[in-house]
């Protein structure tokens, strides 16, 4: 579960089913309170502020048009929102280069982030699921976090994680289940 | 009871690794077993997670507006990377040069399109042109049947498309209002090796932004383990700057948008070597193309 208080959580779900509809106030609500976790996100797996503009402004357009389909029986509206700007980034990733050669080396790649979002205070419920979720991050033996964020801000198959590490297929699947079960441990005794 | 294989499962499928009938069949399963659904879910939200692990970062502000814009309708769509097609398989000795040329001219397009939004529309009628320029240059290439007359169209073709660049670049210049495209480096790389004489490579360079695009046709695999890749030469290191390792497309084409390792100064020269896969820090395999 994403850690979020329960109020947090509902303001959020009920600002993205006010988007679905046509509540452009809500719009605007919503891009301030997810905008900057989003295009960090973006920008880590592109590497490229172009380009991570570009997936920012289509994936948004896209929240716009399919926040009918959204679900908050079965994720907050920041999971859901997050699986769409990720996939959609890295839709973009694989287009950009062929995709065995381009990811290699990005995820684990330090990003020069431009800067910190200092808007992000007026968010407090947000900076509070951010530090939860660092924490719980921290608690993930290292190889085990370095296979997820492969397969997560670099788009990685286990099949290419495994190639990348020169680690056994098995070990890489058993890493990546293991450190999500943990994630997910973590983040309910925070929640 | 959901064992290891159903968890792997469910992560692949949330990754987006899992496809066609696997997915289909997934989902099925998901549908049908409320256990595995909550496995999903709850996966999901762990994975979803994880953007955390990257600090906030503040989009543009001028990207707010155009994202708030799009309810009313009252935008255009993202900017999209000016693109010439990719020519068809070349049959005289240098037919990628116009295809190379227009495509580096493109990105120069490109780049103006992407600073300042008042040169869209030039730089998409410039891109347009070249289109069209290739286009006929393709067409013209296709009627001469003798090698000898391959020969002297391509050369024309070249010292053509020599003065279209230069007359372009003079354009965007006027256009831009200042020197910096003036600036602009536009390379194209040679080979002395008779395997590689087929491909063609373009360059161009932006040393006030520090980056730049390098775009590739006709180009082989680079071999089992191994990668090209990119470095740009600068005087003011020992060694050359890794510019980064080359994606090649299964068509032999490749284009990377690039920022060298290092600032540079002074380009000097643009080469490409054969490498291990997945680069290295130092050049150490032959050099294949070299250019400046």
């Amino acid at each position: 579960m994403t850690p979020p208080t329960d109020a947090s959580r509902q303001r959020d779900a009920d600002l993205l089913q006010r988007v679905a509809s046509g509540d452009e106030m809500a719009f605007a609500q919503l891009y301030d309170r997810f905008a900057p976790g989003l295009y960090s996100l973006v920008l880590r797996v592109l590497h490229d502020e172009a380009e991570a503009e570009d997936v920012l402004q289509e994936s948004f357009a896209h929240v716009w048009r399919r926040a009918g389909t959204y679900d908050p029986a079965r994720s907050s509206a920041f999971t859901w929102s997050v699986m769409i700007f990720r996939n959609r980034a890295i839709d973009r990733l694989r287009l950009r280069q062929r995709r065995a050669r381009t990811l290699d080396g990005a995820a684990t790649e330090a990003l020069r982030f431009p800067q910190q979002d200092d808007r992000s205070a007026a968010v407090p419920a947000m900076r509070e699921q951010q530090t939860l979720v660092r924490s719980a991050l921290t608690q993930i033996p290292g190889d085990q976090r370095e296979a997820v964020e492969l397969a997560f801000f670099g788009g990685l198959t286990h099949e290419e994680i495994a190639e990348r590490l020169a680690t056994p297929l098995g070990t890489i699947k058993a890493r990546i289940r293991r450190g999500l079960l943990k994630l997910r441990e973590c983040l309910k005794e925070g929640a | 009871m959901i064992d290891d294989a159903a968890h792997d499962l469910a992560i692949e499928y949330l990754f987006g690794s899992l496809e066609g009938d696997a997915q289909r069949e997934f989902e099925a399963w998901i549908q049908s077993d409320p256990e595995l659904r909550k496995l999903v879910d709850d996966l999901r939200s762990a994975l979803a997670a994880v953007a955390h692990a990257a600090p906030p970062v503040a989009p543009p502000p001028a990207l707010r507006s155009r994202i708030l814009a799009l309810p009313s309708g009252d935008v255009a769509p993202p900017p999209v990377a000016v693109t010439v097609p990719s020519a068809p398989a070349p049959r005289a000795p240098v037919p990628w040069l116009p295809w190379a040329i227009a495509a580096g001219l493109a990105v120069v397009a490109g780049f103006a399109f992407l600073d300042r939004g008042r040169w869209r529309s030039t730089a998409q009628r410039v891109v347009a042109d070249l289109a069209a320029e290739k286009a006929t240059a393709e067409t013209a290439r296709d009627e001469v049947t003798s090698s000898a007359e391959r020969q002297l169209v391509a050369e024309t073709q070249i010292k053509n498309q020599g003065e279209l660049v230069t007359e372009l670049r003079e354009e965007l210049v006027r256009l831009r209002g200042r020197d910096a495209l003036a600036q602009m480096k536009i390379a194209t790389l040679s080979t002395q090796v008779a395997e590689f004489a087929r491909a063609g490579v373009v360059v161009v360079w932006d040393p006030e932004a520090q980056r730049g695009v390098i775009q590739l046709a006709n180009l082989q695999q680079a071999g089992e383990g191994k990668d090209y890749q990119l470095w740009v030469i600068d005087p003011r290191y020992p060694a050359p700057v890794n510019g980064g390792v080359l994606p090649v497309e299964a068509s032999g084409s490749a284009r990377l948008l690039f920022h060298p390792d290092q600032p540079v100064a002074s380009v000097n020269k643009f080469a490409i070597s054969v490498e291990r896969a997945g680069g290295v820090a130092k050049a150490e395999g032959p050099i294949v193309f070299i250019g400046d």
